[in-house]
């Protein structure tokens, strides 16, 4: 039985899918290829063969990771990604095989910020972070604009409010 | 107003604690090698000698050199003997006030006292080490003068401060400084600690750091050895020192007991909550009242047993290093007493007693999830085989490791409650340890409601709140029912009515929504 809790309506950019991939396909790359080379050595240097079992089991359970995070993940991530923001409360709804739903109200936020990596760049997309008192939210991959636009209204909304204790 | 120092008494304390922690180096330089004129306890000496003269120096300097003042709406600390440092901590930023009274400092008749601010790091706090108790009363009176200052500017233009406390908070009298004394331990609750706290077993690091500090010394091995072999040579002595050793045990644990929690006092007045406790080092702290933000009831096996329980307030701001456990009011109470207690300190706030149980699906979640623990314990059992005498092989313990965690899973299931009604949530889990969690809707400043896939196949979910603390509180109840959840969702987001105008409450969800 799925929540029925009234989720905000804003989606991530769909260029979302290529960056994650590519990020993914160099980081599980990188994993791999240690591995690689660890197993390479072990074998060269004959090293005990627990050691040897156990390399090729997480090198294994590494490849399976990396085959679901570079062709499966990003797509359905990326296809439930929701955030919002009404007068009171910014909503954030993700997750895959977990589904998240977190409700901040506005009152409670004390900073937004925008934040571009390398690959991020290339595409144009921003990741935004929500910072609270005691924690922060992202919302990763939002165009230019709407990563613009969300930011001031956050920071408009919540500047309303007096400064909380 | 006038910088001010903080009383010699400060040299006092520091040099106490000079002494106390080189008295070691000097009873062996000068004591136990008196005769020696070897070059290596020769140069100690000196070294020694140079190095108190540098900290005496320091001490005296940095007591004359550090100053206060107090402002109408802050306090100005300026320190530092040569590079000299300004602090400016303007009291809106003070969350907690407490004392701790060290015996050095009780003989002069002094008090230390200590602000608490929400900030991190070592500006967290703002210490006066050594005041007179007249002039920590006036630090404290110039914060409450502050307080109330603010509060009737704030009754002076309507809603300027009705954020958090609601509208009711403007139109109360200002508070009257009555205090209301809650609780005093007597005798036997004194006599349940010392055991309940098995503070008895502490007799043994205590022997073991002395035994270690002495053992760097003397040859204490080799004594002992001979020791323990005329022990093991007679029953009757071996049976005297155990029961010697016993009556000893329970004494320091009473003894140790009583100096913590003999004198206990629990007052409170209209803004603020007081705990002291301590005889003697004397600790007191004060909390705002609308500074706490929840209040945790933790409930060990051992005191299930026994009907007791202990209370704990979730407060903002943090306590220094040896003062975290002064939030919670005396652990040792019974149950009924410690849920009346809380009534008592906090009218806004009541504990529940009719608690929804989990759906029988929970149960099913629980026991169908992923044994990680278990399976890495047998693991390692597996590799390790343990081969003892009288411990059973591996594959009994993995056995046995199992059904443990899967009989603390169902107790978890038979104990988790919840209640979501009014402006309360409360949530009780645990197997053996039972602990309750219990807020109000405005203190929570962040609710989270998520489904895994498993919990979507049998129609459950998890709900999380946090709190405002340091670090931040953040406690989660699983498998409760979808539609419990979306209840809760639904009431956090009716957070602050008065704030939703009509006309809002029926507009739709407003976002930007993304095109590319």
């Amino acid at each position: 039985m799925e929540l029925d809790i009234r989720e905000p309506e804003g989606r991530i950019s769909k260029k979302a899918v290529t960056v994650w991939r590519l990020s993914n396909t160099i980081g599980h790359g990188i994993t791999l290829l240690v591995f690689a080379g660890l197993i390479i050595a072990g074998n060269q240097f004959g090293w005990w063969d627990w050691a040897m079992t156990a390399l090729w089991i997480f090198g294994g359970l590494t490849a399976l990771s990396a085959v679901y995070s570079i062709f499966i993940e990003p797509v359905i991530l990326q296809r439930t990604w929701r955030y919002g923001a009404d007068e009171e409360f910014v909503k954030l709804r993700h997750g895959v095989i977990t589904v998240q739903h977190q409700t901040v109200p506005m009152t409670k936020v004390q900073y937004v910020g925008l934040e571009q990596g390398p690959l991020q760049r290339k595409f144009g997309l921003y990741t935004l972070t929500v910072g609270t008192m005691g924690s922060n939210h992202s919302i990763p991959a939002l165009p230019e604009q709407e990563a613009k636009e969300f930011r001031n209204r956050i920071s408009r909304l919540a500047k309303i409010r007096e400064e909380d204790e | 107003m006038e910088n001010r120092r903080m009383h010699p008494g400060r040299i006092i304390l520091s040099l106490y604690e000079l002494i106390k922690n080189t008295a070691i180096v000097f009873i062996f330089l000068f004591i136990l090698r008196r005769g020696s004129e070897a070059g290596w306890v020769v140069a100690g000496r000196w070294i020694f000698i140079a190095a108190i003269t540098i900290s005496v120096l320091n001490i005296v300097l940095s007591w004359w050199r550090t100053t206060y003042r107090l402002e109408a709406d802050s306090v100005q600390i300026d320190s530092g003997v040569f590079s000299r440092k300004h602090r400016n901590v303007p009291f809106r930023r003070v969350q907690n006030v407490n004392r701790q009274v060290p015996a050095v400092l009780r003989l002069f008749g002094l008090t230390s006292l200590t602000l608490e601010t929400g900030a991190d790091g070592e500006d967290a706090s703002v210490k006066f080490l050594a005041v007179t108790k007249a002039e920590a009363a006036r630090i404290e009176e110039a914060l409450d003068g502050y307080r109330r200052e603010r509060m009737e500017a704030a009754r002076a233009v309507p809603g300027a401060e009705g954020m958090e406390g609601g509208a009711s908070e403007i139109q109360e009298p200002l508070p009257e400084n009555v205090r209301t004394v809650h609780f005093t331990p007597e005798l036997k609750d004194v006599l349940k600690a010392s055991f309940l706290s098995f503070s008895f077993i502490a007799l043994i690091p205590v022997l073991a750091t002395i035994y270690s500090n002495i053992d760097d010394f003397f040859d204490v091995e080799s004594q002992a050895e001979g020791f323990l072999s005329f022990l093991a040579g007679s029953g009757v002595v071996l049976g005297i020192t155990i029961a010697l050793f016993a009556v000893a045990a329970i004494a320091f644990g009473i003894i140790r007991t009583y100096l913590k929690y003999g004198r206990y006092e629990i007052s409170s007045d209209d803004e603020r909550i007081y705990i002291r406790r301590g005889v003697l080092t004397e600790q007191s702290l004060s909390v705002r009242k609308k500074n706490v933000q929840a209040v945790q009831i933790t409930e060990t096996p051992l005191k299930r047993l026994l009907g007791l329980a202990e209370a704990k307030l979730v407060t903002v701001g943090s306590f220094e290093d040896n003062l975290e456990d002064i939030s919670s009011l005396y652990p040792f109470l019974r149950k009924q007493r410690a849920v009346e207690l809380v009534g008592e300190l906090l009218p806004d706030i009541r504990v529940q007693d009719g608690m929804e149980r989990l759906p029988k699906a929970a149960l099913t979640v629980r026991m169908l999830r992923f044994p990680l623990t278990a399976v890495i314990g047998t693991v390692v059992l597996y590799f390790w085989r343990p081969d003892f005498s009288y411990i059973p092989d591996w594959p009994f313990l993995a056995a046995a490791l199992f059904a443990f965690i899967y009989l603390l899973r169902y107790f978890d299931y038979r104990n988790t409650r919840y209640a979501i009604s009014g402006p309360f949530v409360q949530f009780r889990k645990g197997g053996l340890w039972r602990e309750t969690f219990l807020s109000k809707r405005e203190k929570v400043i962040e609710a989270a409601v998520s489904q895994s896939w498993l919990q979507k196949r049998f129609g459950v979910a998890t709900v999380g709140t946090t709190n405002r603390a340091k670090p931040v509180h953040v406690e989660e109840l699983k498998d409760l029912p979808a539609a419990a959840a979306e209840q809760f969702d639904q009431w956090y987001t009716e957070r602050n009515p008065e704030l939703i105008r009509g006309d809002e409450e029926a507009a739709p969800w407003k976002t930007l929504q993304s095109e590319s």
